[in-house]
């Protein structure tokens, strides 16, 4: 339910939030709407979105564009799952801030716009896998709103005691979760929670893999793909040995693990420092980050999705939506605030290149650990494509992880459980699933 | 307004009240017009809308790009939801979950009206205060509060059981349904002891005189004469516990956030939701509401007969 | 009008019969004190359960975010309470304090609404005969067992082809419709008011909107509190019908914003607490308002409540 909407939510922007200077929504346009107005018909865009300081961008798009004014109404909690209701009734959005694994439900469903023709000559603005999380068919859906590269955050502090070098494969990975618990079994190398679909994703991606593809006019499903055997298999020996925690993210059992040294490492996306940093404010220089253990014989690193912003079926002016989102996520103007205050990793070369992404962080020793993220984005492979059905896929795979926990069934019995349940309800919705996949 | 309406004596069931004569006859359906058009509008059509969305399905083709049709499929949606074996099992927790919360719950209410209602309890104002306050607060709230007292990490409870040498996984697959209904127990049991309560106040006191006169004590009043007195009420509260049984969603949808032991589809509504709002297919979702819609009446129906049949030997 | 002295007469009578058996049992030798133990034993531990959340709410109330992880749940950290409620005065302008106005704009607006239109059905349904009057009966009783959910989707479409959505109307209106209000006004209306007070009326000349305000809603009176108060709590508590409906920040009543809050949290830790005490604080209006409405209960006033 909670998904990406409230997780991606740049979390950097917690305190400057609280700090204040965050108007409220609804008085952002006030006192433009009296000049030139009169003269040009002035189109309105409704915008919701959860990325923190939009509010901010969107008054300085509305004081610079008169003619083209923006609302923006923030995101929270449930919001996501309205979304669809609302465009169905006609009373949704112009334009909608949605996780790129959502997309193609979108697309299918006939809830977006086409935007191929406002956007195209903004693609160089973008890196190429966050530009073709947005394309599908050859037509774009939406611009990229950030994406989620992947690294492993550890103790620094606990595996120098244990004397324990930072793995740097999956191999020396299930060494150093053996060693670690071996040395102490009060301690373990990390939590596996059923529920934290992005970390099984990113793994997934990182060993190729891909829940969907598209093999010609027909959708391929690998929930239970070779990569993902792979990762089960991983993931299997170190539940059987005991050598994980296996709390659900985010509650306080889990913060309770992180605060009290129980785990050794978590790898997740560019966006989990900031969390990581207010939940964990005692353990203030101890982590450090470096790049997620690699396959043998790969050098790529996984990313757990990305965001967008598309323009909803109701929008009378496509043209002025896409125009605004292609300034609010392209432009070089918006990329430092998109950082600094959004939290997002960027989804553009120039706001890879910006030196506000770099700085570096007290809570992980005074190091830059965007670098060790920059590096993952450099080095994501290319094969992960996302489908029309995600969030049955899911939801199916939580479901069936729970399982897994509970010691009733295996990684691989729940990833072909869950791949069935993905095949059957493409099935049921006439669409075309082709078996040829993996 | 002024002429006074010659009641007729109508040829009816001997009951105290009769009919509203003459150019009166208008009168009552002014009455009860307001309601009748809300319910028209916002619960009527609603239902049909709903009846006809789920015999529809969207269908698309090949990889899905072209476009979504709105099919007849009869009733498709609904044997999709029967071959469902999930859908199903919900239904069979639910109904355990029910087995043990309505009794408890009523059993809990009723003995709190009865002593609210005698004059053992000293302090009512307080402790009535006390058992009503977890319906004051809403049932999303109240499940997050139960939730972090059911996290051994920040559970005051749990620390202090952990102390005695016990400690209960109150979230494992197992337990979490009698968590839930604890939950249910504790917000609930409030308002139907207030209903019964207000039933026991309205019994005129002088039957209680009388039987006291004649040597009974106060247990037995209780039994049989205060419990048979608020029949109805508690047949009342027992049937739309029964509903709310059913209809179950809250609570297991917020704990769910704590727990992995609790599936998306954990009840029969928390199936709908997930098919309706994850699965993003609100025709399946009308389908699957439609199949709890008429269990509920099911069971109810059932209920209520079996109530008045039973109601024949106790007398009015 | 000598009827209606009469009935009061007959009520003071009453009353001052319970007066005497109430103060006759409790000093009288009928009620051991080794019962009153038991029960008095009972009714606390009773108290413990069903406050010991609240309890637990209050104390964590008074706690800082890390402290709420690290330490005890009944022993107190620093006490941050009052820089906690600060914080949920000022968090995102305030939005707190307006989502607890417009909780209180739907409960009460809609409440006393919801039980106007009860009342008059029920009593309609009890006092007159007329046609339709079974089926209408039998599709209030049916309605009471159709699941929220599935009408939930088709109202929300409705009301925005109406318009409403996202208005403070779009969330009133269907809340009015309240099948298990008109049931218990249905069963006040036959229990509380005679008909020969009825009649009596009629033939003193009063018309019947003037009986059903000046008798009916009198009489029911004590049962229309309750009516009032379930309405209330109904709206109070209400979550998904204003999911759906608002998209409005600023219109969006107190569950819908606090657990959007909880929601938030995971992402933003500090909305952790503020969730905490915005439960908190939520309360009170409710404790308030069941104290206020406890006379009605205990005053004798009771005579329609539920009863066979």
């Amino acid at each position: 339910m909670k998904s990406k909407i409230v997780k991606i939510t740049g979390i950097a922007a917690a305190a400057a939030l609280l700090a204040g200077g965050v108007t409220a929504c609804t008085s952002g346009t006030a006192g433009n709407s009296s000049d030139s107005a009169a003269a040009n018909a002035v189109t309105t865009l409704d915008f919701w979105g959860w990325v923190p300081g939009l509010e901010d961008l969107v008054t300085e798009w509305n004081t610079n564009n008169p003619d083209i004014q923006v609302t923006f109404h923030r995101m929270t909690g449930d919001d996501g799952t309205k979304v669809e209701a609302a465009v169905d009734a006609g009373a949704g959005p112009d334009i909608v801030q949605v996780s790129t694994h959502d997309l193609p439900s979108y697309i299918i469903s006939g809830r977006v716009q086409d935007i191929t023709a406002y956007v195209s000559d903004t693609e160089s603005n973008f890196t190429p896998s966050s530009w073709a999380s947005v394309t599908f068919n050859d037509a774009v859906y939406g611009v990229p709103q950030g994406v989620g590269p992947a690294a492993t955050m550890y103790r620094e502090d606990i595996l120098a005691k244990y004397d324990i070098a930072v793995p740097t494969t999956w191999d020396e990975y299930l060494e150093a979760a053996r060693k670690l618990h071996a040395a102490n079994p009060k301690l373990y190398i990390a939590n596996l929670s059923s529920s934290e679909i992005g970390q099984w994703m990113q793994e997934v991606q990182q060993a190729e893999g891909s829940w969907y593809g598209i093999d010609g006019d027909a959708w391929t499903v690998g929930v239970n793909d070779s990569a993902s055997q792979q990762v089960a298999q991983r993931w299997q020996t170190l539940l059987d040995e005991h050598l994980v925690t296996t709390e659900q993210m985010w509650t306080p059992a889990y913060w309770s693990l992180v605060n009290k040294g129980t785990i050794a490492t978590i790898t997740y996306a560019a966006w989990f420092p900031v969390s990581l940093e207010t939940n964990a404010p005692d353990t203030t220089g101890l982590w450090r980050v470096a790049s997620m253990p690699k396959n043998t014989g790969s050098t790529y690193a996984g990313d757990s999705g990305g965001a967008a912003d598309v323009v909803l079926k109701g929008a009378k002016n496509p043209e002025a939506a896409a125009k605004f989102i292609s300034w609010l996520n392209g432009s070089d103007d918006t990329q430092e605030a998109l950082i600094t205050v959004g939290g997002l990793f960027p989804s553009t070369n120039s706001g890879l290149a910006s030196s506000s992404l770099v700085q570096p962080v007290d809570f992980f020793g005074g190091h830059s650990i965007n670098e060790v993220f920059v590096d993952a984005a450099n080095n994501t492979p290319s094969t992960w494509v996302d489908g029309p059905n995600y969030n049955i896929a899911k939801t199916a795979v939580t479901d069936e992880f729970a399982k897994v926990i509970e010691g009733t069934e295996t990684f691989a019995q729940a990833l072909d459980n869950a791949q069935e349940a993905t095949v059957s309800d493409l099935e049921a919705q006439g669409l075309s699933v082709s078996s040829s996949g993996e | 307004m002024t002429t006074v309406p010659r009641l007729v004596e109508g040829a009816q069931r001997p009951r105290r009240r009769k009919n509203a004569a003459g150019g009166k006859r208008l009168v009552p359906y002014l009455f009860i017009a307001p309601f009748l058009v809300l319910f028209a509008v916002f619960l009527v059509t609603p239902i049909f809308v709903a009846l006809w969305n789920s015999l529809f399905s969207a269908q698309s083709l090949g990889l899905g790009f072209g476009g979504v049709q709105t099919v007849f499929v009869g009733l498709d949606n609904f044997i999709r939801a029967f071959v469902d074996s999930d859908f199903i099992a919900s239904f069979g927790r639910v109904l355990l979950y029910g087995l043990v919360q309505v009794p408890v719950m009523m059993i809990f209410a009723t003995a709190l009206a009865m002593l609210f209602d005698s004059a053992l309890v000293r302090g009512k104002r307080f402790f009535q205060f006390a058992v009503f306050l977890p319906y004051a607060i809403p049932g999303v709230i109240a499940a997050l509060l139960w939730g972090f007292l059911y996290q051994p990490a920040v559970s005051p409870l749990l620390q202090g059981l952990q102390n005695l040498g016990i400690s209960p996984d109150l979230l494992a697959p197992g337990t979490v349904l009698w968590s839930i209904t604890n939950v249910s127990i504790w917000s609930y049991t409030g308002i139907n002891m207030i209903i019964l309560f207000s039933a026991l106040q309205a019994i005129p006191r002088e039957m209680f005189e009388a039987a006291r006169l004649d040597g009974a004590g106060e247990l037995r009043i209780a039994i049989s004469i205060k419990l048979p007195m608020i029949a109805p009420a508690v047949m009342l509260t027992i049937l739309s516990s029964i509903i709310g049984t059913l209809q179950l969603f809250n609570e297991p949808q917020v704990l769910k956030s704590v727990t992995s032991s609790i599936s998306s589809d954990y009840t029969p509504n928390m199936a709908i939701y997930a098919a309706s709002t994850l699965g993003k297919d609100s025709h399946l979702g009308s389908a699957m509401a439609i199949i709890l819609g008429v269990v509920t009446l099911l069971i109810s129906v059932v209920l209520l007969k079996s109530r008045s049949d039973s109601k024949e030997g106790v007398g009015d | 009008m000598s009827e209606a002295r009469l009935i009061a007469a007959k009520t003071e009578k009453a009353r001052g019969l319970r007066r005497n058996s109430s103060s006759k049992m409790v000093d009288g030798d009928r009620v051991s004190r080794g019962w009153m133990l038991v029960v008095t034993i009972a009714m606390v531990v009773a108290a413990v359960y069903f406050l010991f959340p609240v309890v637990w709410l209050l104390i964590a109330s008074t706690k800082s975010t890390g402290e709420l992880f690290t330490t005890n749940g009944l022993s107190f950290g620093e006490f941050h309470l009052f820089d906690n409620l600060a914080a949920l005065g000022s968090y995102d302008g305030g939005i707190y304090w307006r989502w607890v106005l417009n909780s209180i704009i739907y409960s009460v607006f809609g409440s006393i609404l919801t039980t106007f239109v009860c009342a008059a059905t029920g009593y309609a349904l009890a006092i007159y005969r007329f046609r339709g009057r079974k089926v209408i009966l039998g599709l209030v009783m049916g309605s009471m067992l159709i699941p929220g959910t599935v009408i939930a989707q088709p109202t929300y479409v409705l009301l925005v082809s109406m318009g409403l959505n996202n208005t403070y109307a779009g969330l009133l209106l269907p809340a009015l419709v309240y099948p298990f209000g008109v049931l218990l006004c249905y069963i006040y209306g036959q229990s509380s008011v005679p008909i020969e007070l009825i009649e009596a009326a009629r033939l003193d000349g009063a018309g019947e909107f003037r009986i059903f305000g000046s008798i009916g809603l009198r009489l029911m009176s004590s049962g229309l509190v309750t009516v009032l108060l379930f309405a209330f709590l109904g709206s109070w508590n209400s979550y998904m019908l204003p999911l759906l409906v608002l998209t409005d920040q600023n219109l969006m009543p107190l569950t819908v914003g606090l657990v959007g809050w909880n929601q938030s949290s995971i992402t933003i830790p500090s909305l952790q607490i503020l969730t905490i005490v915005g439960s908190l604080v939520s309360v009170v209006p409710i404790a308030v308002v069941f104290v206020a409405l406890q006379r009605f209960w205990r005053s004798g006033l009771t005579a329609g409540g539920i009863r066979g």
